[in-house]
C-alpha cells in the first residue's frame, strides 16, 4: 500500500466522520447548509431593495451568487481555530499528517457548498438568468481556485492558535470586517476608485468578482482569473509554510 | 542492528515554556519584556541524554515517580514527539495506547469509532472491516456497540481503545498508565494477550508505576527519575533499586 494511498483512505474516513457527526446531531442537516446562506441573502434582499431601496437589477441572484462561496470560505474559517485544538487527543496519539485535519474539514464544507449549488441554479433560473451547463467545469476552476485562499487560512489560523489561543476571538472579528470589505452585498462597481488599491488587498475581493461574473454574465475574465490565483497560491503557500514550520510541535502544545 | 526495536541515542527533550502564550496575543504583548529576559531559561527539560535500546520480543517495563519523563518517552517512540537532541530509531509498526479513549468521537457509535481509529492506526478501510468482528469480540461490549459512545463508561472505553490497538498486530506496542481503568476481568484478559503478544514476539513497552501489574511478564525495567535513566536492567534489581533509592 502506497503512501498517498492510504492518505486518501484517511482523508476519506476522517470527511466521512465529520459528515456523520453532523447528520447524526441535526434533523435537518443538509437543509441547514442551504438554509444560511438563503436566510442571509433573503435578509439583505430585503433590507436594501425595500428598506434602503437599491435599484438594481436582479439583486437577488446577485446577493446569492456571492453568498454561497461567501458561506465556504467563512464556515472554514470560523471553524479553523479548533481544527488542531479540537482533535488534541488525535494528535497527541497518532502520528498521521495533521494536515489531513483540515483538508477533512475544508472537504465537509466544500462538499455542503458544491451540494447547495443547485438550489442557486435553481434561483438563476427562476429570475431569468441564463446560466449555460457549458459552465458547469468553470464552476470546478473557481472552486479550486477559492479553495487555496480557504487552505491557506484555515492552516494559518489553526496553526496560529495552538500557539496564541485568541485567534478564535480574533478571526470572528475579522471574518464580519471582511464580510463587508467584499462585494457580497454590493457590485465592485459602487466602490469609490480611491479606495481599489486597499480592498483589493482582500483576496476574497477578486475570487467574488470572478463568481458573480461566472453566474450572472457567463463570463471569465482570464486576466482576473490569473491574478485571483496567483495571489491565493501566495496565501496558500504562507499557510502552508507556517504549519510545516510548527507541525512537529503540535503535540506538545495542544 | 536489525534485532533492535527502538533505540535512544542521548536523546534530550526540551518543553518550550508555554507561559509565554498562555494569556494569548494580549499577555505576550504586555510582558515582551519579560519573555526576552526570560528567553533562555524558559524551557525545561523532561528528558536529559537518555540512552537504551530495547530488543525485538523484549517486555520492557518503564517506571518512575510522575513527571520522570515516561510519557515524554513514548511520546517519542510513538513519533508525536521529536528529540531535540539526539535521535530516536525504531524498527517496526507501532500501536500506541497512550490515552484513555483517545481518538474515539462521543457522537458515533463504537462500531463507527472502530472504523475512524483503525485507520487512524494505519490500516486500510478494508481490514478494518475485516478485523472488526474479532475486534468486537475482543472488547465484550456486546450489542453496546451499536450505541454511541458517550454512553460507555470509562472501562467500556479502555476496552475499545485496547482491543483496536491490538488488532492491528503491532510490532511494538506502547501502553501508558492505561490499563488501570478496566475491570478485573478485562485487565486479565489484556494481560494474557500480552502474553500471546510476547510469545508472537511482539516488543512491548508498558509504563507503570504501580510495580505489581507487570511484574509476571516483564523481562527488563528502566527507571526514569527526573528525566535520567536513573537504572536499567533485571526487572528484580531495578524494582529493589526504587524501593530503596527513591519511593
Ligand atoms: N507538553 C508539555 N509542555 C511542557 N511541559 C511538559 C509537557 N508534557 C510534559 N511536560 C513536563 O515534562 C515532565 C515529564 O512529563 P511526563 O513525560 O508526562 O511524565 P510522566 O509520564 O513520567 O509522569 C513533567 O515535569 C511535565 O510537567
Ligand atoms: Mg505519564
Amino acid at each position: 500500500m502506497s503512501k498517498y494511498h492510504y492518505y486518501l483512505e484517511l482523508l476519506i474516513v476522517l470527511i466521512s466522520k465529520e459528515l456523520k457527526i453532523r447528520y447524526k446531531s441535526t434533523v435537518f442537516g443538509y437543509l441547514w447548509s442551504v438554509a444560511s446562506p438563503l436566510a442571509f441573502a433573503l435578509t439583505f434582499y430585503v433590507v436594501f431593495s425595500h428598506a434602503m431601496r437599491i435599484d438594481m437589477e436582479s439583486y437577488l441572484v446577485f446577493l446569492l451568487s456571492g453568498m454561497f462561496p461567501w458561506q465556504y470560505f467563512n464556515n472554514s474559517v470560523n471553524q479553523s481555530p479548533g481544527v488542531f485544538l479540537g482533535n488534541a487527543n488525535l494528535i497527541k496519539k497518532v502520528t498521521f499528517p495533521r494536515i489531513m485535519l483540515a483538508l477533512a474539514m475544508i472537504g465537509n464544507n466544500a462538499i455542503h457548498f458544491l451540494f447547495a449549488l443547485p438550489v442557486l441554479f435553481a434561483f438563476l433560473w427562476g429570475n431569468d438568468v441564463d446560466f449555460h451547463w457549458s459552465n458547469i467545469p468553470w464552476i470546478l476552476v473557481l472552486f479550486l481556485n477559492q479553495s487555496l485562499i480557504v487552505l491557506g487560512t484555515v492552516l494559518f489560523v489553526g496553526t496560529s492558535n495552538l500557539f496564541f489561543r485568541d485567534m478564535e476571538n480574533l478571526t470572528q472579528v475579522c471574518m464580519n470586517l471582511l464580510f463587508y470589505a467584499t462585494p457580497v452585498i454590493y457590485p465592485v462597481k459602487s466602490l469609490p476608485e480611491q479606495y481599489a488599491v486597499v480592498l483589493n488587498l482582500n483576496p476574497m475581493m477578486q475570487v467574488t468578482e470572478l463568481w458573480h461574473e461566472l453566474f450572472l454574465k457567463n463570463q471569465v475574465d482570464f486576466g482576473l482569473l490569473s491574478s485571483s490565483f496567483l495571489y491565493n497560491l501566495a496565501i496558500c503557500v504562507v499557510g502552508y509554510c507556517w504549519y510545516r514550520k510548527m507541525e512537529k510541535r503540535f503535540a506538545e502544545v495542544v | 542492528m536489525s534485532n533492535i526495536a527502538v533505540s535512544f541515542e542521548n536523546v534530550t527533550k526540551e518543553y518550550q515554556q508555554t507561559a509565554m502564550f498562555e494569556q494569548g496575543i494580549k499577555g505576550f504583548i504586555l510582558n515582551l519584556h519579560k519573555h526576552i529576559q526570560t528567553r533562555s531559561s524558559s524551557s525545561y527539560q523532561a528528558l536529559k541524554n537518555v540512552s537504551f535500546e530495547v530488543k525485538h520480543g523484549e517486555f520492557i517495563a518503564l517506571i518512575g515517580r510522575n513527571g520522570a519523563g515516561k510519557s515524554t518517552a513514548l511520546g517519542l517512540i510513538a513519533g508525536v514527539l521529536h528529540p531535540t537532541l539526539g535521535r530516536v530509531a525504531v524498527n517496526g509498526r507501532i500501536a500506541p495506547l497512550l490515552e484513555l479513549g483517545a481518538g474515539f468521537h462521543s457522537d458515533l457509535t463504537g462500531r463507527e469509532n472502530i472504523l475512524v481509529n483503525g485507520v487512524l492506526l494505519g490500516l486500510t478501510r478494508k481490514e478494518v472491516r475485516a478485523k472488526a468482528d474479532e475486534i468486537i469480540e475482543f472488547s465484550g461490549l456486546g450489542r453496546f456497540i451499536d450505541q454511541p459512545m458517550r454512553t460507555y463508561s470509562s472501562g467500556m472505553y479502555m476496552r475499545l481503545g485496547f482491543s483496536v490497538a491490538v488488532s492491528i498486530e503491532p510490532d511494538i506496542l506502547l501502553v501508558d498508565e492505561v490499563l488501570a481503568v478496566g475491570d478485573e476481568s478485562f485487565q486479565k484478559q489484556c494481560m494474557n494477550k500480552m502474553k500471546e503478544f510476547k510469545a508472537r514476539g511482539t516488543t512491548i513497552i508498558f509504563v507503570t508505576h504501580s510495580l505489581k501489574s507487570a511484574d509476571d511478564l516483564c523481562d527488563r525495567a528502566i527507571l526514569l527519575h527526573h528525566g535520567e535513566v536513573a537504572c536499567i536492567g533485571e526487572k528484580q534489581a531495578v524494582y529493589e533499586y526504587y524501593r530503596t533509592q527513591i519511593d
